[in-house]
């Protein structure tokens, strides 16, 4: 689904949140991090504080933290799991979740504990239209 | 110069130094070093001399400190003159930033907190030589208790979030002495962010209250929280959006049903003094900013002062030491078994409590005996705010646009068409003169520019600076671009703070 | 009323435009039973009458011709400048300098000296100081505590540490009363032997130097036994004069230093106000507590400073911030700033050699007049300890100086009862020989 406006891009192969972060299920495992909404409503991104590899969160706990200029988001896991892997570049160059947030801004990979979980995911189409909304709300 | 920054080499000459006249550009004082200056005088050593190596030893002995600046003594008074005068204060003007109260800091106060009788008190000498000092906080601690209608006092908090954080140890301190079983503090959404700081601090887990549609706090949003394991509640009244609690007193009933503690933030105290006090309320436990409502100097960040006020019961809780007065001496009491502590080196911020009583001194009753100077300081602190909400109404939306009490919250959204947020509209302030307005915060209102004039201000000044304001509001429709990029009059034009978090730099050299 | 410039007149026209009768009405909204009927109080006095009521107070009782007490508060030569400088309404009647434009003399101030800081204690970075020694020293464990968030190890605390300083930890570190334990003392120092086996279970290490003892206490070893174990080292230094005679925490490891700041440019004021030091390493930055500032440029590229990383404070994170501080005891790190700048690199050296000078001098003086008393051969600055005889408190002897109408030192034993026999004596660049010379034939005669 291809948007041009700031802050809407919402790829199509990907699972939400209603906390605007993202999800790419893959073998028993997800790749997590945070959608171009949420980046570009923070704005600059200064640093993220990420968990260490091994920690094991349930869903919707807090995994770890983005700060921007001026404030500090929390950020919620999606999915219950083990941290299998986490970005380890990204305290040092934040930039890249403004840059490439589903790209390179990518920020832990975790081992599904429940795949079932999946299902309380949001679809592209319908986080499009959660964020559709929102960014009406706000102007 | 010995170092010259990357933002430096590229500018001319006259830019580098000179500036507009009365604000020039000023070297760190690093850079002003050459050696061999002196700034500094001393006798001759009369004792024989031991080397630090003699000491301690090569390996703990200290050489010449790298990188210590060498400069004289005049270079110093010119180079901190210089740099004092690149700083907005109050007494340079109306300084109208909301929740903060920054009133005229009277200069007899800083005559009495000078007098070296007063300043050379040692804390650790014998009782004989403190009295002054003891009886100096024993008079200030009365007049705090006449105005909250608080019983206890300590004074040994030295700031509001010290304070905060000495009210609810003893808000904990007194549950585990009943055995209550408590883990919750409330705090409503409007609350300072030192509020749930605090609470979290002390380990309790904050169970935040929606803000009603009026501006306050109402009954039933509590009665939905409020359970046994509710340790107490935590308000700020007047509240950050410049209104009086309207359901206060329910509340605390509420409050006091599941034996919980209310805190009362004393932030707002200024529009209130003399006019209630605290404990009619139902107030349990507050802190005051002798900053704010009592005069002392913020010193751009400092040194402030937050006594806590207790009622009758939770008065074996308060801090050690305490000074008390016995007959005719004041005496130190060091131990007592339910205290929560020392809290701090000695007895708090002594400097402050001196100039905070001269105040409190100096705003006494009235020569007709009828009220006290203090009311009328709290009257004009309201009135002021009122008159600047009813000029500004028209011209800018008031998300509570009713009777306020001595600050008033207006919101950006009437500006926003041209991509104006209130951020801009306080730069643009500067343009003009002040100081800019508290921006956003409270944080449940969106874009809040919180305005707070206090009572040291003349109907001029207000006249002007709402003048001011309504130009400002008038340049979002017509020159929005100007607004966009203010400041322009001033020292320095928009700080860049990405690159400032991006490349730190946190020291020279 | 002269600071309240509302008139009658100027009332009655807000109150016109305000559509209200009397300046009651703005108070509508508080219940009539909840406003005060009649207030306690005494009638405003004029500046004339706070004068005198004043000097009446500060003449309750008569300042004592000579001082030898310290123990964490110091009175020391301030320079002229520094009052007037600092006295300035530009720096004394501002805010905190949220609005960078309009407020670069602070944040440059604040700049230098956090880079003074780091020099003094030899770290890589300080914050904008906190409130005194004792609550940065509370911070500097909280913020060891964060770094080591997922082990359970002691908290070791030196037992030579201000007893002032331990409650203020105490009071703050409740929530780990239980992880808490302490260091034992060999003499008036440390037990270095004992410091290496504790070490290797403990997460947190607190050392005091110099400590309540007047002792400086061996970085060089314990640096050593610290970089072979885990723990986070937290200093602590009450006199921060030492500085400049002995290298500072940071060069032997130290990964907080903490330091009380009142000896640069701040009179005793009974031990308030004054401002804490705080210094650590970079990578801790995340961790900092208290404020911070920042080299940037405006938008026409000129160098400004600004306030930084504040995404660490309560003002955003709330709940979740690493410490509830918003304050930094701006202006008395302001009249520490001015009178580092005065002393200079060679001012510093001198004024602390005098102090060591003196206070050696005053050691020997006791030794060879007071043979009955002991002066330990530990290391010292600018304070020790003269240990009594049985039979002689050192409470007694400070009431008896004080008969006489002056302070000999101070009674440790009102610190704590096992220390009843001694005597803390500070001396600094401001006793001369003579009154140092009194105390001595004082304590000869009461020995």
């Amino acid at each position: 689904m291809a948007n041009k406006e700031p802050g809407m891009k919402v790829p199509e192969d990907l699972l939400y949140t209603k906390n605007h972060e993202w999800a790419r299920i893959e073998d028993g495992t997800a790749v997590i991090g945070i959608t171009d909404y949420a980046q570009n409503a923070l704005g600059d991104i200064t640093y993220v504080e990420l968990p260490e590899e091994g920690d094991h969160f349930e869903i919707g706990k807090v995994f770890g933290t983005v700060d921007s200029l001026k404030t500090v988001a929390e950020l919620y896991a999606p999915l219950s799991g083990e941290v299998l892997e986490v970005n380890a570049k990204l305290p040092n160059t934040a930039e890249q979740v403004n840059e490439d947030p589903y790209g390179d801004g990518w920020m832990i990979k975790v081992e599904l504990a429940d795949e079932k979980e999946i299902e309380q995911l949001l679809p592209a189409a319908e986080y499009l239209k959660l964020v559709s909304k929102q960014a009406k709300q706000k102007s | 110069m010995k170092e010259t920054s990357a933002a430096t080499t590229m500018t001319p000459l006259v830019d580098r130094i000179a500036g507009p006249l009365l604000s020039p550009e000023e070297p760190l004082l690093f850079e002003k070093s050459q050696p061999g200056r002196v700034g500094y005088s001393l006798p001759p050593l009369k004792t024989p001399r031991v080397t630090f190596e003699q000491a301690f030893g090569s390996e703990l002995a200290r050489e010449a400190i790298v990188g210590f600046p060498e400069v004289s003594e005049n270079e110093v008074v010119r180079h901190f003159v210089r740099l004092s005068q690149k700083n907005y204060s109050i007494d340079t003007g109306f300084y109208p930033l909301g929740s903060c109260t920054m009133k005229y800091n009277p200069k007899i106060n800083e005559e009495i907190a000078k007098i070296s009788e007063l300043s050379s008190l040692h804390p650790l000498w014998p009782e004989r030589f403190l009295q002054p000092a003891f009886s100096i906080q024993v008079e200030l601690q009365k007049l705090l208790s006449s105005v909250t209608g608080l019983p206890g006092f300590t004074l040994q908090p030295n700031a509001g979030a010290h304070g905060e954080y000495v009210g609810i140890k003893i808000m904990h301190a007194y549950h585990a002495a009943k055995g209550n079983k408590k883990t919750k503090v409330i705090v409503p959404d409007s609350a300072h962010g030192t509020n749930p700081a605090t609470c979290t601090m002390i380990g309790y887990e904050i169970v935040p209250v929606k803000t009603g549609p009026k501006g306050y706090v109402e009954v039933e949003e509590v009665k939905k929280v409020i359970d046994s394991e509710v340790a107490g509640i935590m308000m700020t009244n007047p509240n950050t959006c410049g209104l009086f609690e309207q359901n206060i007193v329910e509340i605390a009933k509420l409050i006091h049903s599941v034996d919980g503690i209310f805190y009362m933030d004393g932030a707002n105290f200024n529009a209130i003094v003399g006019i209630v006090k605290p404990s009619d309320l139902g107030v349990d436990i507050m802190h005051i900013n002798l900053h704010k409502t009592f005069s002392t100097p913020h010193g751009g960040g400092g040194p402030g002062a937050g006594p806590v006020g207790v009622r009758e019961d939770l008065i074996p809780y308060l801090p050690v030491p305490r000074v008390e007065k016995r007959g005719e001496r004041y005496v130190v009491v060091r131990e007592e078994a339910q205290s929560i502590g020392r809290v701090t080196g000695y007895l708090g911020n002594f400097s402050i409590h001196i100039r905070a009583l001269t105040y409190m001194l100096s705003l006494g009753r009235e020569r007709d005996g009828t009220d006290t100077y203090l009311k009328r300081m709290s009257t004009a602190a309201v009135l002021n705010a009122n008159y600047i909400r009813e000029r500004l109404k028209k011209h800018y939306h008031i998300p509570y646009n009713d009777v306020c009490m001595h600050e008033v919250v207006l919101s950006d959204e009437w500006q926003q068409a041209g991509g104006i947020k209130t951020l801009n509209i306080a730069k643009r302030l500067m343009d003009y003169g002040y100081h800019p307005m508290t921006v956003y915060f409270p944080l449940i209102i969106h874009g809040a520019m919180m305005i707070e004039p206090t009572e040291s201000e003349t109907k001029e000044t207000l006249d002007l600076f709402c003048d001011s304001m309504i130009a400002i509001a008038e340049e979002c429709k017509q020159t929005p671009e100007v607004v966009l990029n203010a400041p322009t009059r001033v020292n320095r034009e928009r700080v860049d703070e990405l690159r400032a978090q991006k490349q730190p730099k946190l020291r020279w050299g | 009323m002269k600071y309240i410039p509302q008139g009658l007149r100027d009332q009655q026209e807000l109150l016109k435009t305000l559509g209200l009768s009397s300046s009651d009405d703005v108070f509508s909204y508080i219940p009539k039973n909840l406003r005060v009927k009649e207030l306690d109080y005494p009638p405003a006095q004029s500046e004339i009458e706070i004068r005198q009521t004043f000097r009446a107070i500060a003449h309750t009782s008569t300042a004592p011709s000579a001082s030898f007490a310290g123990c964490g508060i110091y009175a020391h030569d301030i320079p002229s400048i520094v009052p007037f400088v600092q006295g300035r309404s530009e720096f004394a009647t501002a805010y905190t300098p949220y609005q960078p434009e309009i407020s670069q003399g602070l944040l440059q101030a604040i700049y230098e000296f956090q880079t003074l800081a780091c020099q003094l204690t030899e770290c890589e970075l300080s914050n904008a100081s906190l409130y005194d020694g004792a609550t940065s020293l509370a911070e500097g464990v909280l913020m060891a505590l964060r770094i080591q968030k997922k082990t359970e190890g002691k908290i070791l605390i030196a037992s030579s540490i201000h007893p002032h300083y331990l409650e203020v930890l105490k009071t703050y570190l409740v929530e780990f009363a239980d992880r808490i334990s302490f260091l034992s003392l060999e003499g008036d120092r440390l037990d270095l032997v004992a410091l290496k086996k504790d070490l290797e279970t403990a997460d947190v290490l607190v050392t005091q130097s110099p400590n309540i003892f007047g002792c400086v206490e061996d970085y060089v070893t314990i640096g050593r036994a610290v970089k072979q174990s885990k723990a986070i080292w937290v200093t602590s230094t009450t006199e921060p004069l030492s500085f400049a005679a002995i290298r500072g925490p940071g060069h032997f490891g130290a990964h907080i230093v903490t330091a009380e700041g009142q000896s640069f440019g701040n009179a005793p004021y009974l031990g308030g106000s004054s401002y804490g030091f705080f210094a650590t390493r970079n990578e801790y930055l995340r961790q900092l507590p208290g404020r911070l500032v920042g080299e940037t440029v405006d938008q026409k590229g000129r160098r400004s400073y600004t306030l930084t990383f504040a995404t660490r404070e309560q003002f955003i994170r709330r709940d979740k911030a690493t410490s509830n501080i918003c304050t930094n005891q701006n202006l008395n790190m302001l009249a520490g700033l001015i009178h580092l700048a005065t002393l200079g690199a060679n001012g510093i050296r001198e004024l602390a050699e005098q102090n060591l000078s003196n206070s050696e001098f005053a050691k020997s003086e006791i030794r060879n007049a007071a043979p009955k008393l002991t002066i330990s051969k530990s290391p010292t600055f600018n304070e020790f300890v003269v240990e009594l005889p049985t039979g002689v408190t050192a409470h007694s002897l400070v009431e008896k100086a004080g008969d006489e109408g002056w302070v000999c030192g101070v009674d440790l034993g009102a610190l704590r009862k096992e220390w009843k026999h001694k005597l803390l004596i500070h001396v600094s660049e401001l006793h001369s020989i003579e009154v140092i010379q009194k105390l001595v034939r004082f304590l000869a005669k009461n020995s």
